[in-house]
This record gives C-alpha cells, structure tokens and sequence, in this order.
C-alpha cells in the first residue's frame, strides 16, 4: 500500500459516485478513482492499482459481484480489499459475495463515517511488533473475550487512584461514547468496544508525578506541558496490546484533547487525521467535564452543555459527532440521572 | 423540522417529507451545504434523462428496463435524503410499467427546490 490512500469506486449512478468521491476525499492523503462502466476496469486491469475498492452491486453488463471476483482473480490485486455497496443485501448476495471474495457488503444508503472508518480499516496495516492479533485472525482463545471486562475494570481501578476526577467520569463518558458511536451509524461491534476501551481514556495520568497530579492552583506552563503528556503515556501503555479494543483505547488516550482544527494536542491533528475513537471520545469528555462540578467550576446545565458543543461544532468538535450526541439527548439524560457525581447538587439553573 | 419547513410547496402537509431529517442532518455535518447542494444539483439534471428513459421503457413494454431505470432513481434519492422519492419509487417499483409512474414521479421531483439550512438536528 501506498502512503496515500487510493481509492477504487465503480458506480455507473453519477450521483452516488459524486458523494462518495466527496466522502472518501475527506479521509486524510486519500484520492479516489471512479469508473462507472466495470468493463472499463477489466480491459484496463493491468493498468490499474488501489487500496481498497468500493463496488456497487448493481452495474451495467457485469454485475459488481462478478467485477469482485475479476479483481480477485487477478494476481496483482487479488489480495486487496473489496466493499460491496448494495441496497437491502439479503443472505443470498451476501453468499455469493463472500465466494466471489467481497471482503464486506455495506448496505445502502452508505453512512459516510461507517464507510470511512472501515476504508481505513482495512488499508491499515497489521497489528503492531509483527505479533498476530488474537481478534483479527479469527483465532480469539475462548476465555480472553470473557476475560476483557476483568482486565480493563483492573486498568481503570489502577488509572482511578491517581486520578483527581470522579471514579464515575470514566464510566460516563465511556457510555457518552457508545450512545454517540451508535447514533453515528457504526457497528454494534464498535459500540462495544469503545463503551470498554473509552473508559481508558486518561490511564496515561497514572505515569504522572504525584506533585502534578495532587496540585490544586493553576498549572505553570511546563506543568500543564507535562500534564498534556498523560495522552502520549496512555498511548505506550496500550499501543502493543493484541487486542482490537486495546488498540482502540491507546487511540483514544492519544488523540481525545486533539481539537478538529488542528489546535489541539499532542499532535495538533486536524479533522478526519484525529482517529475517530478520540472524536467521539473528545465530545463525550468535555460534555462531562462541563456537566460536573470541577474544583474550578460548578456544574453546567445540560441545556448549556450541549449549546458549547454546538457552537464549537467545527472547530473543537468533529460536526458530525456533535450531531449524533445531540439526537441522543434522552439518553444522555438517563446516564446522568443513574450516575450523578454526589456534588452536582450544584449544578447551575440555567 | 417539518416539511413544510424544507419545501415551498403549500401543499406538502398531505404529503410525506421531503426530506430525511436524520439522513440530511449526517450529510450537512459531513459534506456542508455547498456540497449537498452540489451533489442535488447533480442528481436533478439527470432526472430529466432518467425519465425520458422510464418514458421510453413503458411505451416499450420493457418492464426491466423500467425496473432499472427506477432503481437508480430512488439509489439516488436515498443516498441523498430524499426520503418521498425514495418512498414513492420504492412503491412504483412494484409496476414499473404503469403508465402513471412518469408523472407520478415529475410531481414529486417538482417538490424539491432546494437544499435546507439544517443546524444539526435539533
């Protein structure tokens, strides 16, 4: 793979082909290739390379399944991943698509950031250190998925003594972040995980300096620089793990103070650059942050909390994440009402 | 958000939405309105040819084509939002050669003039 993304879509309706050219485009060194006659593609088979390719099932002359299998076939590309878009997929096209080697079928209309994430998914490269992933090969050992709960509820006791936060923000935002990931569209798979791996989002304060984390005045700059350093101490504590939701969770300690203009740290990432674990995660954080009583601050209304994320959309905040966290707001509302902080008695009137 | 709210259509109260809330408020944050309205634009001048197409299927008795002809218009309305074109086509699916389809489908694309202002979804 390229250090580019390069991206495939053969859709003969010019219209799906112009939102997702303006979709995928919007994926970090991503260009797009897009054909609407299959045809085409075969006779120039040789000449062509891609990352991933983005097939729509209904095509003209050769079906999308068909051009699957051609791509497949081929020894130069064979190995590269394959989506079918198609509308209501049912058992049937999802059998001939898995013998013709479609890697996955997305229904339709596409959600753009299901469509994205799993492009970048799949054109990621394999796991860390050249160790197979327990999770990704298929070879998960029956306990360890039982197991995961144990572990992280371990980690989380463990980053919890340090922290100065309430022992209930982790579990908030972690639950922030699942309603947030599901009304996005993605998977219930991706749901889980991040309900787990956000609750790790801060683990990084457990390599801290007692003195930084007890002090209770304003920070001078070289602590709050050593204080932004937790995100890049989280990362190296889970970034090798074999399994997926640790790996989710060493992105969203890295990436969840990452800003969606670029303002943010520790790398001041812009835009779809911040994995998108952190974004939802970076919502998710500041509207507790905002929601609770901090030794700073009372405890904002959620009608105001929800305004700042509104009027930050843009800029602090991926839009589309601020879109979904609001729709969620009955939810939202709930995990508050069954896991109040005890001092948020004081919470503002407004 | 209500129908009325997204068309100039006085009458659009007997009618479904024009557009999907959810879906058009997921393609705002994503793509903005210039985008959105770009990629409209796009969708509404082939309209015309699609149904030239559907016209020329029914007169020919090609239910196929017709069938065809349908699928990509309501792949195209709902990729967009549209959620009463897509509903209507979804229905006109099921006799592809009735000879109402074409004006059927005129009169609902008429009702679309225009990309809403859509700050999220509330």
């Amino acid at each position: 793979m390229s250090a580019k993304l390069s991206v495939l879509v053969v859709d003969d309706n010019r219209t799906n082909l112009a939102l997702m050219d303006m979709l995928l485009r919007k994926l970090p060194h991503c260009t797009t290739q897009l054909l609407t006659d299959p045809q085409a593609l075969v006779s120039a088979i040789d000449r062509t390379d891609y990352d991933v390719a983005v097939l729509a099932v209904r095509l003209p002359r050769m079906d999308g399944i068909e051009l699957a299998a051609r791509l497949r076939a081929d020894p130069r590309l064979g190995s590269k991943p394959v989506l079918l878009t198609a509308d209501e997929p049912d058992a049937s096209l999802r059998a001939r698509a898995t013998d013709a080697g479609v890697t996955e079928v997305i229904g339709k209309p596409i959600n753009p950031v299901e469509l994205r994430t799993r492009i970048q998914e799949l054109a990621r490269p394999t796991p860390p250190l050249g160790i197979p992933a327990w999770d990704d090969a298929g070879g998960v050992p029956t306990d360890v998925t039982a197991r995961e709960d144990e572990y992280l509820a371990a980690l989380v006791r463990v980053a919890g003594y340090r922290d100065r936060e309430s022992p209930l923000h982790c579990q908030r935002v972690a639950r922030y972040c699942t309603i947030l990931a599901h009304n996005l569209g993605l998977p219930d798979e991706y749901c889980r995980d991040i309900r787990h791996a956000a609750q790790l989002h801060d683990i990084g304060k457990a390599g801290l300096a007692d003195a930084l984390l007890q002090k209770t005045g304003l920070l001078t700059p070289e602590e709050r620089r050593e204080m932004e350093d937790h995100t890049r101490i989280g990362h190296a504590i889970l970034k090798d793990s074999r399994l997926r939701v640790f790996r989710m969770a060493a992105d969203i300690a890295l990436t969840h103070h990452e800003r969606w203009d670029g303002l943010g740290y520790p790398q001041r990432l812009t835009g779809e650059r911040i994995a998108l674990a952190g974004r939802i995660t970076a919502v998710a954080d500041v509207f507790d942050a905002l929601t609770s009583v901090r030794a700073y601050k009372t405890a904002w209304s959620m009608a105001n909390a929800f305004s700042y994320l509104q009027d930050n959309a843009g800029e602090q905040f991926d839009p589309a994440c601020v879109a979904a966290f609001l729709v969620g707001r009955e939810e939202i509302a709930e995990v508050m009402r069954i896991m109040p902080d005890p001092e948020v008695d004081a919470a503002d009137a407004a | 958000m209500t129908a009325n709210a997204l068309t100039d259509d006085d009458h659009a109260s007997s009618r479904p939405d024009v557009w999907d809330d959810g879906r058009l408020a997921s393609l705002l944050a994503d793509v903005g309105e210039t985008g959105l309205r770009d990629i409209l634009r796009l969708f509404m001048a082939d309209l015309p040819f699609l149904q030239s197409q559907l016209d020329a299927a029914i007169a020919a008795g090609d239910e196929a084509k017709a069938r065809s002809v349908l699928a990509v218009v309501q792949d195209s309305a709902e990729a967009l939002g549209l959620a009463a074109l897509g509903t209507l086509v979804r229905g006109l699916r099921k006799d592809p050669l009735a000879a109402a389809n074409p004006v059927l489908l005129a009169q609902e694309a008429a009702r679309i003039r225009f990309v809403p202002t859509l700050k999220h979804a509330s």
